[in-house]
C-alpha cells in the first residue's frame, strides 16, 4: 500500500501520477548497487534489531512456524540478502500495474 | 529440518516469577579514565552503545541550550554534514538517538557489528568535530519552535508544565519552564560554549550492550580514550534551592479548550529513599495499570476520561508524585473530587487481598520486560548508574512486592498522600 497526504496546492491527479512515475522507474530501470545495499542494510538491521527481545523471538518462530518451518527464522537474512536489482524490477513489473491496483482518494470538504 | 512435535493437547505449565537472572555489567575504564559498562549478552551480532554526559538541563544557564546543543552535534562536524552524517547512519542500518534530560545528554547508536568501526568513527567526528553551522542551526530552531507552537496550545501540555513549576518554583531546572518564545532568544555562541564545557572525558561515561567484539575497547580508547579530552579544570556543580508554591490550587484558563487537563500531586522521594519501593506499589494500586483505582472509578464507572494514571518521578535531587488525566470540561471539578475520594481511600482503607496480589502479578511481569535482552538490560543498569545503586535494587524490589503488606502500603499513603501536602493545577477551566 502507498499512501500519502499532497501539501498544499498539489492535486489527487498530481500525486497519483508522481507515485506511478516512481513505481514505473521500478519496473523499468534496475536499481544501483549502492542503493540496494543500504536497503538490504537496514533491512537486515531491523531484522535483527527486532530479534533482540525474547517476545519478538517467540513470535517471530510462532510466524515461520504458522508458514511451515520455524527454523526459517535463522535463514530470513541470506534469504533477503540473495536478492538482485533484477528480482526487484521482475517483481515491479508484475506487481505495479494499473490493473492490479486500487485507488482511494481522501477529499477534503471545501 | 523439524524438532518433534509437543503434546499440543498440554498447556504449558504455570509458574510464579521467582526470579530474575541479571546480566551483570563488566567494568573497564578508558585510558583517561572514563569507565566503560559492557553487558556482554544475545545471540545477535549487534551493539548499542550509549554516551553519557554531565550535560543536561541542570546545568544550563539560558532555556533550551541543554537540549539544542545535543542535537546540534548531529547537524554537521568540520568533516561531515548534516546529510553525509544521515547517509552515513542510514546507509548502514545503524541508529542515532540524541536526548536531554533533566542532568544527563545522550548520545546512543545501534549498530550491526559489521560497521562497527565506520560508526564509532562518525560518532567520534559526531562529538569531537561539531561545526554548528548557522544554516542548519535555523532550520533547527524553526522547525522546533513550530512544532513547540503546537504543543504549547494543548491543554496536556500545559498542566504538565505548569505542575512543574508549582511543584519546584519557576528558577529551579527542575520546573519545565520554556515555552516556544524561547527559541526566539538561543544564541548559537552559547550552544557551542555549552558543548566545549560539558562534552568532556571526566563528564562521560559509556555503555556497550549486546555483542561485544574485542575491538570495542581498542575502538572506543582510540576515538574517545584520550587525555586531550579532559578539562584543565573542573566545572563547580550548580545548586538550586526548591520554592514550592504556597498556593495548592492554581487554574490556567484556555477558553477554546474542550477538555480540561489535570496534575495532581505533590513532592515525594527518590530511588534512594527507603520508602521509594513501598510508593511504587502503592502508585500501582492508585493509578499505575489499567484496572487501577482511579482508572476504574474515573473512567469506568463515571467516564469523565479516556485514562487517568498516576506516576512516581525519581530524579537526581527530588522525587515527585503526580495524577494526570484529561477530562470533559464540565467534569473537572467531580473528577479532582473523585481523585482525592481515592486518596482518602487509600488513607483508611486497607487493600483487599485479591487486589494487592494482582497488583503484584502485575509488577513482577512489568519487571520481566525491562530485563527482556542486552539492551534492556542495559536500560535498567542506567537507570540505577546515577544514584551509584547496584542490582540489589532490583532485587530487593522483587522481594517487597511480593511481601509488602496492606498496613504498610497505608502507613504509605498517609504519610506521602496527605491532603494538605497535595497540589492541583488545571489548565482549560474548572467549570
Amino acid at each position: 500500500m502507498i499512501s500519502g497526504k499532497p501539501a498544499k496546492g498539489v492535486s489527487l491527479d498530481q500525486a497519483k501520477e508522481a507515485i506511478q512515475d516512481e513505481l514505473k522507474r521500478l519496473s523499468d530501470e534496475c536499481i544501483e548497487r549502492i542503493e540496494l545495499e543500504k536497503v538490504k542494510n537496514k533491512f537486515e538491521a531491523t531484522l535483527v534489531y527486532t530479534n533482540m527481545s525474547y517476545l519478538n523471538k517467540a513470535m517471530g518462530l510462532a510466524n515461520f512456524e504458522n508458514l511451515g518451518d520455524a527454523f526459517q527464522i535463522n535463514t530470513q537474512v541470506d534469504r533477503y540478502r540473495s536478492i538482485t536489482a533484477e528480482h526487484i524490477r521482475e517483481t515491479a513489473r508484475k506487481l505495479f500495474t494499473p490493473e492490479n491496483s486500487s485507488i482511494l482518494y481522501y477529499r477534503a470538504k471545501k | 529440518m523439524k524438532q518433534s512435535n509437543p503434546d499440543r493437547t498440554i498447556a504449558p505449565e504455570f509458574r510464579e516469577i521467582s526470579d530474575i537472572p541479571f546480566l551483570h555489567p563488566e567494568q573497564k575504564e578508558l585510558n583517561n579514565g572514563i569507565p566503560l559498562y559492557t553487558i556482554h549478552a544475545g545471540t545477535e551480532d549487534v551493539c548499542k552503545i550509549d554516551f553519557i554526559f554531565d550535560a543536561g538541563l541542570w546545568y544550563e544557564r539560558h532555556e533550551l541550550n541543554a537540549l539544542l546543543s545535543n542535537l546540534m552535534l548531529n547537524e554537521g562536524t568540520t568533516r561531515l554534514s548534516a546529510s553525509n552524517l544521515a547517509e552515513t547512519f542510514d546507509f548502514h542500518g545503524a541508529y542515532l538517538q540524541l536526548s536531554t534530560d533533566q542532568h544527563y545528554s545522550y548520545l546512543s547508536v545501534i549498530t550491526l557489528n559489521r560497521h562497527l568501526s565506520k560508526i564509532i568513527e562518525t560518532l567520534a567526528s559526531i562529538i569531537h568535530e561539531a561545526s554548528f553551522p548557522q544554516h542548519e542551526f535555523e532550520s533547527l530552531i524553526l522547525k522546533k519552535k513550530n512544532k513547540f507552537l503546537v504543543e504549547a496550545e494543548k491543554v496536556k501540555v500545559i498542566s504538565q508544565k505548569r505542575f512543574t513549576e508549582v511543584l519546584f518554583g519557576k528558577e529551579h531546572p527542575y520546573a519545565l519552564t520554556a515555552w516556544p518564545d524561547d527559541y526566539d532568544k538561543v544564541n548559537l555562541e552559547d550552544l557551542k560554549e555549552f558543548v566545549q564545557k560539558h562534552y568532556k572525558a571526566e563528564r562521560c561515561r559509556i555503555i556497550a550492550s549486546g555483542i561485544i567484539r574485542p575491538e570495542l575497547y581498542t575502538l572506543l580508547n582510540k576515538h574517545f580514550g584520550s587525555n586531550d579530552w579532559k578539562s584543565k579544570t573542573l566545572l563547580p556543580e550548580p545548586e538550586f534551592e526548591i520554592h514550592p508554591s504556597k498556593q495548592h490550587f492554581h487554574l490556567f484558563p484556555k477558553e477554546e479548550a474542550l477538555q480540561s487537563a489535570l496534575r495532581v500531586g505533590c513532592h515525594a522521594v527518590n530511588k534512594l529513599h527507603p520508602d521509594y519501593q513501598g510508593l511504587l506499589i502503592l502508585n500501582t494500586i492508585l493509578g499505575g495499570y489499567f484496572g487501577s483505582r482511579l482508572m476504574s472509578n474515573i473512567r469506568e464507572d463515571k467516564g469523565y476520561t479516556y485514562g487517568i494514571y498516576s506516576m512516581i518521578i525519581s530524579l537526581k535531587k527530588a522525587g515527585y508524585f503526580f495524577i494526570t488525566s484529561e477530562v470533559g470540561k464540565d467534569s473537572c471539578q467531580a473528577a479532582l473530587d473523585e481523585i482525592q475520594f481515592e486518596l482518602k481511600r487509600l488513607r483508611t482503607e486497607p487493600v483487599p487481598a485479591d487486589e494487592l496480589n494482582t497488583v503484584r502479578s502485575y509488577m513482577l511481569g512489568e519487571m520481566l520486560r525491562e530485563f527482556d535482552g542486552p539492551f534492556a538490560q542495559a536500560a535498567s543498569f542506567r537507570a540505577l548508574l546515577e544514584y551509584d545503586l547496584n542490582y540489589d535494587f532490583y532485587r530487593d524490589f522483587i522481594h517487597t512486592i511480593k511481601n509488602i503488606t496492606a498496613e504498610q502500603l497505608m502507613d504509605l499513603s498517609n504519610r506521602y498522600f496527605k491532603e494538605e501536602n497535595i497540589y492541583e493545577v488545571v489548565a482549560g477551566s474548572k467549570n
